[in-house]
């Protein structure tokens, strides 16, 4: 019997590789004791963060799926309490039956609630994951296991909500739910010309609905540059019949990709175009909560589409004043280094700035390119943008920015790095992100 | 009235799949094991999500104190009646090459025949008072195959099988059935990161199957089927053969 093995991990995004090992502790006392070597460790969940967060050299990554029991459910005041493997499409579903619904869920069911914690998740809601987190508990071999909350502890709470797994290995998660507001979703489109009209409307509709996020053609050119799907979502009392929950086979497996980008420079406009121009007829629709809670389920396809070199994407979090100097330099950056990304999307973030989370007041402008040269300049031009408006990035979708890059972007970087270093003092914690980012 | 069953074995892979199933199919449940924290988060688990009744139960096969018909009775007053009786609880070693000290090689026998055969014996007579139920018991496809890495585990599962088909003459009649599954590679911590030769079944799977034939046969199979083949054929390769490969 082995507890741990030599494996070979890679980010989701396809671009970056590490060779470490992998644990799958089913019980606590191997939990404990494989994190108690002097092998450092880090936490990992479904492995769906961009970046290699859950893996570094020589790091173990110490599994969290088997640790996916819920541990009580108050059903008259909504709160739960979780260990960390649990999924959010478990928790969802739990949540669903008995009333509730979790107010911050991420775009795929197969991400664990570990997961949502260590990168503070936003998902379709304007809020994130730290809004609804009660209290955690975290183990680590300096202090053994201890509660912490906003009330408790403050400090070691708020460094490991969004502290990328580096403070310890969450061992239960207590969550407030709010009730379900409906047993469907309606979805509406409405079509925008550009980028500038489409945050007028995602400010318009912030209140009125209960998610609100858009999808833009950011590979076409000219005046068509941003045109884009506004989609506003609202519950609605209408039981249907559950749609087919299982997602695709790859959903975590960049193994599965196509040898070559399918949507590459040439075939990017192509494939926007039509997507625009089908969704633009659509108008509404109405979902089972199980598949609309969930806007990445069933579309795995469209990563394994991006093929095996990979793809990048660029999240920023832009203050909104700012953001029409951002739709000139983005348009910009895109002609110059002649790049067709196959996926813009913009939602409005409101939740406190804090440490390296991805949070604050603003828009959240994601990009998506297909890995290669091209995409590294370009990205180097979008860093450049952040810098000069004061965008924070998205971490956990982002496996190349640097350390001077986010020193500057984050301003509470040192209060991150030294929270983290004095609660990890010999680095028992590590990963490929913590070695980019925090040195 | 929901029916009663008790699982030891329960707070990881086969058995905590097990108890999962029964606990969605309405089966009132004791989970056991010596982990008593594991059994609590599974058995909080089954009955938040499951809405089941769930008691911990732990128990330790190891433990050479250990009152089977204590265990069996306290069982039996959470319950009112054990319609069924699942074993689980194994232990491996990776030390199991038959030169082993008498330590290893007690717990190694301890855990996975004697202890087992006394909780069978003390399940098997109550629910031969009670007029009827159902035994399940897991053994390995190491029983048909045994190994230079498992001699000791091996033997105590075969030592199992034949106490299995001893207790089934023995409980003709009295309505009281066992059922033994020869498990094949299972995805668990006994199988995490070896080179196997065929696919790992998952343990869900194998809980779907279990509960799913329950009383619908009795005796010792292999599962998933295609083991029995295996076995089959790996019996006709003469053993001076066998010897000189490394497996």
């Amino acid at each position: 019997v082995k507890d741990t093995i030599d494996c070979r991990f890679l980010s989701f995004d396809g671009t970056e590789r590490v060779s470490g090992s992998l644990a799958r502790p089913d019980r606590y006392r191997q939990l404990f004791d494989v994190l108690s070597r002097p092998r450092p460790a880090i936490p990992r969940g479904a492995g769906l963060s961009y970046c290699c967060a859950s893996a570094g050299e020589d790091v173990v990554s110490v599994s969290s799926r088997r640790f996916d029991r819920v541990l009580g459910l108050d059903r008259d005041a909504g709160t739960v309490v979780v260990e960390p493997g649990v999924t959010v499409g478990a928790l969802h579903d739990l949540a669903v039956r008995n009333g509730w619904y979790p107010p911050i869920l991420p775009g795929h069911p197969e991400i664990t609630v570990g997961g949502c914690v260590a990168f503070d998740v936003h998902g379709k809601s304007g809020r994130t994951f730290r809004s609804c987190v009660l209290a955690l508990t975290l183990f680590h071999p300096s202090f053994g296991e201890i509660e912490c909350s906003p009330e408790v502890d403050a400090e070691l709470f708020e460094l490991t909500v969004g502290g990328c797994g580096l403070t310890g290995f969450v061992t239960s998660v207590t969550l407030q739910l709010v009730p379900v507001a409906g047993s469907s979703l309606v979805r509406r489109r409405s079509p925008v010309a550009d980028l500038s009209t489409t945050l007028e409307a995602l400010l318009k509709h912030e209140r009125d609905h209960d998610f609100a996020y858009s999808w833009n053609d950011l590979s076409a050119r000219g005046n068509s540059f941003g045109r884009g799907i506004v989609y506003l979502e609202s519950f609605a009392d209408e039981t249907l019949r559950a749609s087919r929950r299982t997602p695709g086979r790859g959903a975590g497996e960049p193994a599965g990709r196509l040898p070559v980008p399918l949507l590459g420079r040439r075939i990017a406009p192509i494939a926007n175009r039509i997507y625009y121009e089908a969704e633009r007829r659509r108008g509404r629709s109405r979902l089972d909560l199980g598949r609309g809670s969930f806007p990445i389920l069933g579309k795995e396809g469209y990563f394994r589409a991006l093929g095996r070199r990979g793809f990048r994407e660029y999240q920023m979090l832009v203050p909104i004043p700012r953001f029409p100097t951002v739709i000139e330099r983005l348009q910009a950056a895109i002609v110059d280094t002649a790049s067709r990304p196959c996926l813009g999307s913009l939602k409005i973030l409101d939740a406190e700035a804090r440490l390296l989370r991805f949070s604050g007041r603003g828009v959240a402008v994601a990009v998506d390119v297909p890995a290669g040269p091209r995409s590294r300049e370009l990205f180097a031009r979008l860093d450049a943008i952040a810098l000069e408006v004061g965008a924070r990035v998205n971490l956990s979708k982002d496996s190349r920015v640097g350390q001077r890059v986010v020193a500057e972007l984050f301003p509470e970087y040192g209060a991150f790095r030294s929270g983290v270093e004095s609660i990890d003092s010999g680095r028992g914690f590590d990963s490929a992100l913590r070695r980019r980012v925090l040195g | 009235l929901a029916e009663g069953a008790v699982v030891v074995g329960a707070s990881s892979g086969v058995g905590r799949a097990v108890a999962e199933e029964l606990a969605r199919r309405g089966w009132s449940l004791v989970v056991s094991a010596r982990d008593r924290r594991d059994l609590e988060a599974v058995a909080a688990d089954l009955s938040t999500r499951e809405r089941a009744v769930v008691r911990a139960l732990p128990v330790d096969l190891s433990d050479p104190g250990l009152d089977p018909e204590r265990f069996a009775r306290a069982a039996a007053q959470e319950l009112g009646r054990v319609d069924l009786f699942v074993l689980t609880a194994g232990v491996v070693d990776e030390e199991d090459d038959g030169l082993a000290a008498p330590a290893p090689t007690e717990r190694l026998v301890r855990v996975n025949y004697l202890a087992a055969i006394q909780l069978l014996a003390a399940f098997a007579r109550l629910q031969r008072e009670q007029g009827g139920g159902q035994i399940v018991a897991i053994s390995s496809i190491a029983a048909a195959a045994p190994r230079r890495r498992n001699a000791v585990y091996s033997s105590a599962k075969a030592g199992l099988e034949v106490y299995a088909r001893g207790l089934r003459h023995a409980l003709y009649g009295t309505g009281v059935r066992i059922q033994v599954y020869a498990l094949g590679y299972v995805d668990t911590r006994l199988a995490f990161g070896q080179r196997l030769l065929f696919p790992a079944a998952s343990p869900e799977a194998v809980a779907r199957q279990i509960v799913g034939a329950l009383g619908s046969w009795e005796g010792v199979r292999y599962y998933p089927r295609f083991w029995s083949v295996v076995v089959k054929l790996f019996g006709l390769v003469p053993e001076s053969l066998r010897l000189r490969f490394k497996y």
